[in-house]
């Protein structure tokens, strides 16, 4: 781990560096999100870490047990702003199994196009991001409007661009709205172009390069030991994704590709390869939109509306999907009554923030905000 | 039975139950909280099996009881299975003792942590996580027990 297996330079200053302790946090714009990281520091190697989240806990999962399942679909979507789609979805497949409601074909690719729309925000506010932490601005804005792109049309579609509300259980509440297919076209073929931009101007950029190649370098059986998932995992060679594992929602009707990591620039796992793949799955992201707005069949969005009063048999079920950031799943418990028994949520960053204090380990302090970024965590999943 | 579960069955007697979890009838084990490492090991190391993936961990309370739920996988083979134990739900803010997984999946540690402060679980023999602090809110007893009531002056 740390910075793998690259030859470090040390100058005599840093040879016979004094220890430090750093207290970085809870706010502040280098973090991913509201949290403290503890440092001991040998010069500016860092040697120790622990963090310390908590500061921004929602509640959340106490808050379902005090909704009617009917507006607890509110909820879900604070999970996170980003994984919004990807939570409701969830919640819905875990719901509708308990009360063995089917989904009409149309609503599961309508659910399906929304989850994959939010999967290309998701990645497009990492590379921002990412930008911004490397010291590329101007990148930064470049990829921020295509990002406003995206929340456009799903703004088109929900009539939102956060907190969108817009599934049901037995479906989604409106059906694909004019234009909405001629304008994924569009903005998938835009995008596609765009993509093209960021690879000349950051994976050809030696200077973006040479921050990321070779740091915080992440072994698959570090992966698996700590139960990473998502694209930071499937970086490091675990070729893990939910879509492919067990299909919901349609995806097994679809044909794209899980791209792992091969370590393009420095060594698998590192995290250049974390951005790379990240780059690789919006294109295929790209492409089962494309697919997926010229299948959509005909028929209806929704089963039958659930009313205010809508309750759901005694009963339990588990389900999981791949979100943007990796494995979301939900365990949802009825006991017949008009409020869920419990909701609980495995959330992606939940538990990859776990291995944060040992990938650490032997970078530089001014590598450190980069280092967090290629991880792309949401405190709000965490603190959810 | 969808998976090869005889063998665990006939080791564990009385203290080991198989049923099905959910609408699509995955394999549910329940053990007695007495048997529950010694179980989770099995699933962890037996070479058919393999479990090495804790892919969740949760807690509710029903019927004055607290279940814990396991969902627990394979990265190898292609096995799930949800492992199931539970204890009396405690009275008032009263702490509930329970075994550790962290020391047989380590990602039990992210769970586990929560669940300490929002049930109030303590966990025997859970290794000190100093790496990884929680800083949650004001709150007096647990929040997500049933008896929890949420009034003035709770900032979760």
């Amino acid at each position: 781990m740390g910075r793998g297996s690259r030859p470090l330079i040390f100058s005599r200053e840093k040879l016979h560096a004094s220890i430090s302790d750093l207290s970085w946090g809870p706010s502040d714009p280098a973090l991913p999100g509201i949290f403290r990281l503890s440092l001991r520091a040998e010069g500016d190697l860092i040697r120790e870490v622990s963090i310390e989240t908590g500061y921004l806990h929602k509640g959340l999962e106490k808050s379902f047990e005090r909704r009617n399942w009917f507006t607890s679909m509110l909820i879900a979507d604070r999970v996170d702003a980003e994984t919004a789609y990807s939570a409701e979805l969830a919640y819905s497949m875990a719901v509708e199994e308990v009360c063995g409601i089917a989904v009409p074909r149309r609503a599961q690719v309508i659910r399906l196009i929304l989850c994959e729309l939010g999967r290309v925000g998701s990645h497009l506010g990492f590379l921002a991001r990412l930008a911004l932490a490397t010291g590329f601005e101007t990148v930064s804005h470049y990829i921020l409007r295509e990002r406003e792109l995206v929340l456009d049309l799903l703004e088109l579609m929900t009539g939102r661009r956060f907190n969108p509300n817009f599934f049901r259980f037995g479906g989604v509440s409106a059906d694909i709205t004019e234009g909405f297919i001629e304008r994924i076209h569009e903005a998938t073929r835009l995008i596609e172009i765009r993509l093209r931009e960021y690879h000349a101007l950051m994976i050809e950029n030696r200077a973006f390069v040479d921050r990321l190649a070779w740091q915080g370098v992440l072994s698959a059986d570090a992966v698996q030991l700590r139960g990473l998932t998502g694209p930071s995992a499937r970086a490091s060679g675990v070729r893990f994704d939910v879509r492919k594992a067990e299909p919901y929602s349609g995806y097994d009707q679809l044909d794209f590709r899980v791209p792992i990591g091969s370590g393009a620039r420095g060594t698998t796992g590192d995290g250049f390869d974390r951005v790379i793949i990240r780059l690789e799955e919006i294109r295929e992201s790209l492409l089962l939109l494309s697919h997926a707005v010229d299948s959509v069949p005909p028929g209806e969005f929704i089963g039958k509306f659930p009313t205010p009063d809508f309750t759901v048999p005694a009963g339990e079920a588990y389900s999981r999907v791949e979100a943007p950031r990796g494995l979301l799943s939900c365990h949802v418990v009825s006991d017949g009554g008009f409020h869920p028994l419990r909701v609980q949520w495995r959330t992606p960053s939940l538990v990859n923030i776990e291995i944060i204090p040992e990938v650490l380990k032997g970078v530089t302090i001014q590598d450190v905000p980069v280092v967090l970024a290629t991880f792309d965590l949401s405190i709000a999943e965490v603190d959810r | 039975m969808q998976l090869p579960l005889k063998k665990l069955l006939e080791l564990f007697g009385e203290a080991a139950q198989l049923g099905e979890f959910g609408a699509l009838r995955i394999d549910l084990l329940n053990v007695d909280v007495s048997r529950l490492i010694e179980a989770a090991a099995w699933l962890r190391m037996e070479e058919s099996f393999r479990m090495d993936f804790l892919e969740n961990a949760s807690v509710f309370e029903k019927d004055g009881k607290l279940l814990f739920t396991y969902f627990i996988r394979s990265f190898s083979k292609p096995h799930r299975l949800v492992l199931r134990s539970s204890v009396p739900a405690p009275v008032g803010n009263e702490w509930v003792d329970f075994p550790s997984l962290v020391r047989i999946w380590p990602q039990a540690e992210a769970f586990e942590s929560e669940m300490e402060i929002l049930f109030g679980v303590r966990f025997a023999d859970r290794p000190p996580n100093r790496q990884h602090l929680k800083n949650f809110g004001k709150f007096d007893g647990f929040p997500l027990r049933k008896s929890f009531e949420w009034g003035e002056g709770v900032d979760l």
